[in-house]
């Protein structure tokens, strides 16, 4: 397995200097534009960030059912199936080394955001009070702003897990496609019903059991000296945790029934 | 060693190998010979656990070719299958990363015997380099059972010689190999028996030293007898 998961990790290597390398050109903008003084650079440095972050993450999942398709499609399939090692083992090293590859960039990101949110905090003094306005303001409208580190752990828990159960979703969805749908017609449009079937049927239970996302709460308000109540719609704070727990069982369904039907079925 | 019982694959109507019963034994190297898709390779990707029989089995040590069984066969294709981004040298470690009976040792002692430089990229290898790289690694494996698609393919006669070589160092008591190949002369030097196979079914198991014995045949005489029959019935 320690073997499997370490040729896994070379696979992806290039796509995560990609990655970082890309991330560190945002990063350079949105410095230079703190060090220069200039909010559009700075405005520009932070979309870039964002976009690298959310791209990134995105597409290291993605990266995961691209490398997973070629191995089992290509010549470089006997690679990984003339080894003594089963096809639990085999998809097991795949899927471990996406998760953990969200994982530590998530993590990566997350602490560049707050370094470079506190870099920014630093810098415009008065933001801190613009923040506070900007969370009455949206109240106001009924919306609620939380930013505390808990509920942060748990949307990124909850996004994280959803986003790996697509994905391990999307590799049953392949596999499907790579052993029983192998020289049938409209092979990938099928397999791509597959998934998104899978996927929806993912949100309807992962909704069911999380409950509704968001509820309300009567909150005082206070905008431009003129205070009073208003009901603000907040997310529920065990949503997140609930869905992802549920994503997670789903990913190991996903699992059990992509590395089985591997086993029984596919021929490389 | 070495059995396939009944062992059928079609992929989608077309019947690649058709109910063929074989029987392969240690000690020998076995000549695999048969025209353009008449299911050889197929039938080692069967024998190698790489593709799923549809009717049948294939069975190492009378069991079913496995995950274990993987551990005892050396199977090396006709096409290039290594990562891109792999050198010679992470190849061979690849190799022992994944395989006990790997030796590091004689892979560098092949490598050596066929020329081939540990730094080089496999990207950037010549057909005939990479088929000795293949060669290379799958030799320096302690393998019962080496089966080798098309050995001789892309390879000029210099390294044909090499690689032979290299095939008959391997061969021992306790072995099985196979090999597959275009090229009947080649194999007449190196296999002391023939497997024949047209349009996915067996035709003979033979003993090339009975065969010329017996019935005054070489193997290539052989070859021409059944294809060229073939060829004719087709017609």
């Amino acid at each position: 397995m320690k073997n499997l998961f370490k040729y896994e990790f070379r696979k992806t290597l290039f796509t995560k200097f990609v990655i970082l390398g890309i991330t560190l050109l945002a990063q350079l903008v949105y410095l230079f534009g703190i060090w220069q003084d200039k909010d559009g650079t700075v405005a520009t440095g932070c979309v870039l960030l964002f976009l690298a972050a959310v791209g990134g993450i995105m597409f290291i999942g993605l990266q995961s059912v691209l490398t997973l398709h070629r191995d089992m499609n290509t010549k470089q399939s006997y690679m990984l199936f003339m080894t003594p090692n089963s096809c639990y083992k085999i998809l097991g090293a795949k899927a471990l080394e996406n998760l953990l590859s969200m994982l530590i960039g998530g993590a990566f990101f997350f602490g560049l955001g707050v370094l470079d949110i506190s870099v920014l905090l630093r810098h415009y003094n008065q933001i801190d009070s613009i923040m506070d306005a900007m969370r009455d303001i949206l109240k106001m409208f009924g919306i609620g702003f939380n930013l505390d580190a808990g509920y942060m752990a748990s949307v990124c828990f909850g996004l994280l897990s959803s986003w790996f159960a697509a994905i391990t979703a999307a590799f049953l969805a392949d596999v499907i496609s790579s052993s029983l749908l192998n020289g049938k017609k409209f092979n990938l449009l099928i397999s791509f019903i597959i998934f998104v079937a899978l996927s929806y049927l993912m949100s309807k239970v992962s909704g069911a059991v999380a409950g509704d996302v968001t509820y309300k709460t009567t909150q005082m308000v206070q905008v431009m000296g003129v205070s009073g109540e208003a009901e603000v719609s907040d997310v529920a704070p065990w949503y997140f945790v609930k869905s992802g727990l549920v994503s997670l069982a789903f990913a190991g369904l996903f699992y059990v029934a992509t590395a089985e039907l591997m086993q029984r079925k596919l021929s490389v | 060693m070495l059995e396939s019982k009944q062992v059928t694959k079609a992929f989608g109507s077309k019947i690649a190998v058709d109910h063929v019963d074989l029987k392969l034994e240690a000690g020998h190297i076995y000549a695999l010979l048969g025209p353009n898709g008449s299911g050889k390779t197929t039938w080692m990707k069967m024998a190698a656990g790489l593709i799923k029989p549809t009717g049948g089995s294939v069975e190492f040590n009378g069991r079913p070719v496995d995950i274990d069984s993987r551990r005892y066969v050396a199977y090396m294709s006709t096409e290039p299958y290594f990562y891109s981004w792999m050198t010679v040298k992470s190849v061979g470690k690849y190799y022992q990363d994944f395989f006990a009976d790997f030796s590091y040792e004689r892979y560098l002692a092949l490598l050596g015997k066929l020329r081939l430089n540990e730094e080089m990229k496999t990207r950037s290898l010549s057909s005939g380099m990479m088929a000795k790289l293949k060669i290379g690694v799958t030799l320096a494996r302690d393998a019962k059972v080496y089966m080798l698609d098309e050995p001789f393919n892309g390879i000029d006669l210099l390294a044909r010689d090499e690689i032979r070589a290299c095939i008959l160092e391997s061969a021992k008591e306790d072995k099985l190999l196979l090999l597959s190949s275009h090229l009947v002369e080649e194999m007449e030097a190196i296999a002391d028996r023939a497997v024949f196979i047209s349009e996915g079914r067996l035709i003979e198991n033979v003993d090339l030293e009975q065969l010329r014995s017996e019935r005054g045949l070489s193997m290539a005489d052989r070859y021409r007898q059944i294809y060229a029959q073939a060829e004719v019935d087709e017609k």
